[in-house]
């Protein structure tokens, strides 16, 4: 019967993924909360300072970036795609949505960060030292929940 | 009729794939010389020569990869132009240059510090020793460096950065008095704030610019075709009574002073740090 298969599928389209929509919210909410928490400790030992990313948009010369506008749209974007996944609707393009945006924001953190590391470590004395903070790690695991959230099942 | 001013010039130009030195040497090949540019990264030049596209006449680009650190490399270089133009070289510019060190001078270490005089000063006077030898057997030539106003005007917190581009004005007043008598005219060029992106993190905007921009009379940052249009000079054929000079091309920036950093170190250093006050533990 030729019509089985089309009809399976479109069935499939339709499918919830509680967890997918779950791993996604929580991947939105994490690189969000990332962005507008310590991004970045610099300076010569006893006398760091720490840098939120958000600060980077208004910031002054070598730690000026636009990266949190991108990396707050794609969490809007995994948002989004979370409440997608939740209701079941277009659930294939939803899927490939969450990778790509997962992947999206875990490529622009890691960009940002070398950007940050290298211009430091070429222009600086040795003493100024880079490190990254705790917005730097909540924005790559809300990354990598994103794209996670691509590969969880469907409610049967 | 479009004439060419440097036809029959054979040109060196170090740190030649971006920058400043893409710049002069893009004028120089539309001028007519045969340019090679060195850098120490292939793809950079490879990138830097598709970037100028075809040239009209008779110049002509040609890529060799060089450290001009590395004595060994600069000698390669000069004879990888030589044999680029067939011939001994009649205009080498010495652009290669850039700093590790912005810092307070109490904060200074010794490594950054070396590193830097070593890319500005020991790279220029390698360049010199070996490009100068070749402009000799060509029976004359010019010799730009590419200097800074740092190197004449207190730029506070720029580390090494200063103090190796007095030696780079130095060292071309002694060749230029040296080589005279061999037809060589050494000259040193000092641009102010260009737009490259070894500051873009100053022209992109913020206090520093700003500061920059409240010490130049001409307040607008400058762009690498107005160094390029004096190298174009220095090189040509209507400086030859030229020699010894330190030109700078500022907007007037070397009346004023130089710009504070104060807005991107402080918070890294902080206000004490910046007036050369040093933690116990890190007094080194």
């Amino acid at each position: 019967m030729p019509a089985a298969p089309v009809a399976a599928s479109a069935e499939q389209g339709s499918q919830k993924s509680v967890f997918g929509a779950i791993a996604a919210i929580i991947g939105a909410v994490l690189t969000a909360l990332g962005v507008f928490s310590g991004w970045v400790t610099l300076g010569p030992s006893g006398n760091t300072v720490t840098d939120s990313m958000w600060s980077m948009v208004a910031g002054e010369g070598f730690l000026k970036s636009n990266d949190p506008i991108a990396l707050v749209a794609l969490a809007a974007g995994a948002f989004v795609v979370g409440i997608l996944l939740a209701v079941g609707a277009g659930r294939t393009i939803m899927r490939v949505a969450a990778a790509l945006i997962g992947l999206a924001i875990v490529v622009v953190a890691a960009l940002n960060w070398m950007s940050i590391s290298s211009f430091v470590t070429d222009n600086f004395t040795s003493e100024v030292e880079v490190k990254t903070a705790v917005g730097f790690y909540m924005v790559v695991v809300g990354g990598i929940l994103t794209a996670l959230s691509a590969m969880l099942p469907a409610k049967k | 009729m479009t004439s060419y001013p440097l036809a029959n010039t054979a040109a060196l130009v170090t740190g030649g794939g971006s920058g400043i030195g893409l710049g002069i040497a893009r004028r120089l090949a539309t001028d007519g010389a045969t340019v090679t540019i060195c850098g120490r990264t292939e793809s950079r030049l490879l990138h830097a020569i598709s970037e100028i596209g075809p040239i009209d006449g008779p110049g002509s680009l040609h890529p060799v990869v060089a450290d001009v650190t590395a004595e060994e490399s600069v000698q390669a270089a000069v004879q990888a132009a030589e044999q680029n133009a067939g011939g001994p070289l009649s205009a080498v510019v010495s652009n290669a240059g850039g700093s590790t060190s912005i810092g307070p001078v109490t904060h200074l270490d010794k490594q950054s510090w070396s590193d830097t005089v070593a890319l500005n000063l020991t790279g220029t006077m390698l360049v010199l020793k070996h490009g100068a030898a070749s402009l000799v057997r060509n029976g004359g030539g010019s010799f730009v460096a590419i200097s800074s106003t740092a190197g004449s005007l207190v730029h506070p917190w720029f580390g090494a950065y200063g103090p190796s581009k007095a030696g780079v004005d130095q060292l071309c007043r002694q060749a230029a008095d040296e080589l005279g008598a061999s037809a060589v005219r050494v000259n040193s060029v000092c641009p102010g704030l260009i737009d490259t992106d070894l500051v873009e993190f100053i022209t992109a905007g913020g206090e520093v610019l700003d500061s920059y921009r409240e010490n130049t009379p001409i307040a607008r940052v400058g762009t690498p075709t107005d160094i390029a249009a004096l190298v174009a000079f220095l090189v040509g054929p209507e400086s030859t009574w030229l020699t010894g000079q330190t030109i700078s091309v500022d907007g007037g920036q070397g009346l004023r002073r130089g710009p504070s950093l104060a807005s991107v170190l402080e918070p890294l250093f902080g206000e004490e740090g910046l007036r050369g006050v040093v933690a116990a533990d890190t007094d080194s």
